[in-house]
């Protein structure tokens, strides 16, 4: 049995955790709710954008293989836009992404490039030799055009042959206690025929519907790329906050019972001094 | 009142605007123009220029744009931008 000095220096040390991964857990519960909010507006943008795209290519047939990001060719080369967090503390996340991007990447017979965003994919990736073009770091609260040098990079070297198809790994959103890593090709952009769009026929196209889709192609790559780092924020924000929450409920947890060793401890010291002082009345007495 | 337009203004940091309007009139890529109710399903890129919502309640809006894309069907109007000017 620890004496009650050892024990109250350990019950010390876990309460300052617990109250470090307190606040940890309040930070991230904020900043979840500000990047949860911003997946929400983004996605009306991505939508209508997607609803856009789809008109249009229901209405381009002949030309479409002349629209450069649409162009399907033999796949000699990828490129993986791989999007995880600046930090750890976020329990399985950062694990789950980097597990499936490798997954990715040994199932594939052609030969992968990565851009990284977020230094713990870099990290992983680089010291396992992989071929990592580019490395970014994207701001807290990201706008558009923080996001615009990803696209920018993948779409070049889309054009000049560099890769003829482009992945983006990133931890899809669900909900606070949901994330799953999620592989989508978005370069060539795949156009599912669109039978649902009856009456898009009748559409006025200014200047014709081959150039708006022309316009449109890169504007959608770009919102795609937004969108998917947008959900890694509120992804990564809320694997933390529950891990803190796990990390926080578990040390009070500890403290409960060091609490308890404490009293006991403490109650055996003066149970073994009340004996002693008993037994040496009864000492006297006897004589 | 039916003859409206139901306006719906978006970029990737939520909708900019959204309600009735009377007219709305924005720099297409073939020239400006002017929508009013009842217009011909269109679908149109939009260049630099001013966009100019004159609202149900008399009251009127402007956005100074770059670029962007405008959608009209059945008296729904949606434009996209990815942002505002500066």
């Amino acid at each position: 049995m620890p004496s009650t000095k050892e024990l109250r220096a350990r019950i010390r040390s876990v309460s300052n955790t617990s109250k470090v991964t307190g606040a940890m857990q309040l930070i991230a519960a904020s900043k979840m709710r500000r990047a949860q909010d911003q997946v929400m507006q983004g996605k009306k943008y991505s939508e209508t954008l997607y609803k856009l795209l789809m008109n249009l290519s229901s209405s381009v047939d002949e030309e479409k293989e002349n629209i450069p990001l649409l162009e399907n060719r033999v796949i000699k080369n990828k490129l993986m836009i791989l999007i995880t967090p600046e930090r750890g503390l976020a329990g399985a996340l950062v694990g789950n992404i980097n597990k499936k991007a490798l997954e990715v990447i040994s199932s594939s017979e052609e030969n992968y490039t990565i851009l990284s965003v977020g230094k713990k994919g870099f990290r992983f990736l680089n010291s396992r030799g992989h071929d990592i073009v580019e490395q970014l770091i994207i701001p807290d609260r990201p706008e558009l055009s923080d996001t615009i040098k990803i696209s920018e990079i993948a779409i070049k070297g889309f054009l000049e042959k560099k890769w003829d198809q482009v992945d983006l790994l990133y931890s899809e959103f669900f909900n606070t206690t949901s994330q799953v890593p999620k592989s989508q090709v978005i370069l060539p952009i795949s156009n599912p025929e669109s039978t649902n769009l009856i009456g898009s026929k009748d559409y006025i196209y200014e200047p014709s519907a081959y150039d708006v889709l022309k316009d449109i192609t890169p504007k959608y790559v770009r919102s795609q790329i937004y969108q998917s780092i947008l959900e890694s924020f509120a992804s990564e924000h809320s694997a933390r906050m529950v891990a803190m929450q796990n990390a926080t409920d578990n040390a009070n947890e500890l403290i409960g019972e060091l609490t308890l060793d404490l009293n006991k401890a403490r109650q055996e010291t003066i149970t073994a001094e009340l004996l002693d002082l008993i037994g040496g009345i009864s000492a006297l007495e006897g004589k | 009142m039916p003859n409206n337009l139901n306006v719906n203004i978006v970029s990737p940091s939520g909708e900019i605007l959204s309600g009735e309007a009377k007219s709305v009139i924005a720099p297409g890529s073939l020239g400006q123009m002017t929508i009013l109710p009842k217009h011909a399903s269109l679908l149109s890129s939009l260049s630099k220029g001013k966009i100019i919502v004159n609202l149900e309640n008399g009251e009127g809006s402007e956005f100074e744009i770059d670029a962007g894309f405008l959608e009209v069907s059945n008296d729904k109007l949606t434009i996209i931008i990815e942002k505002l000017s500066q």
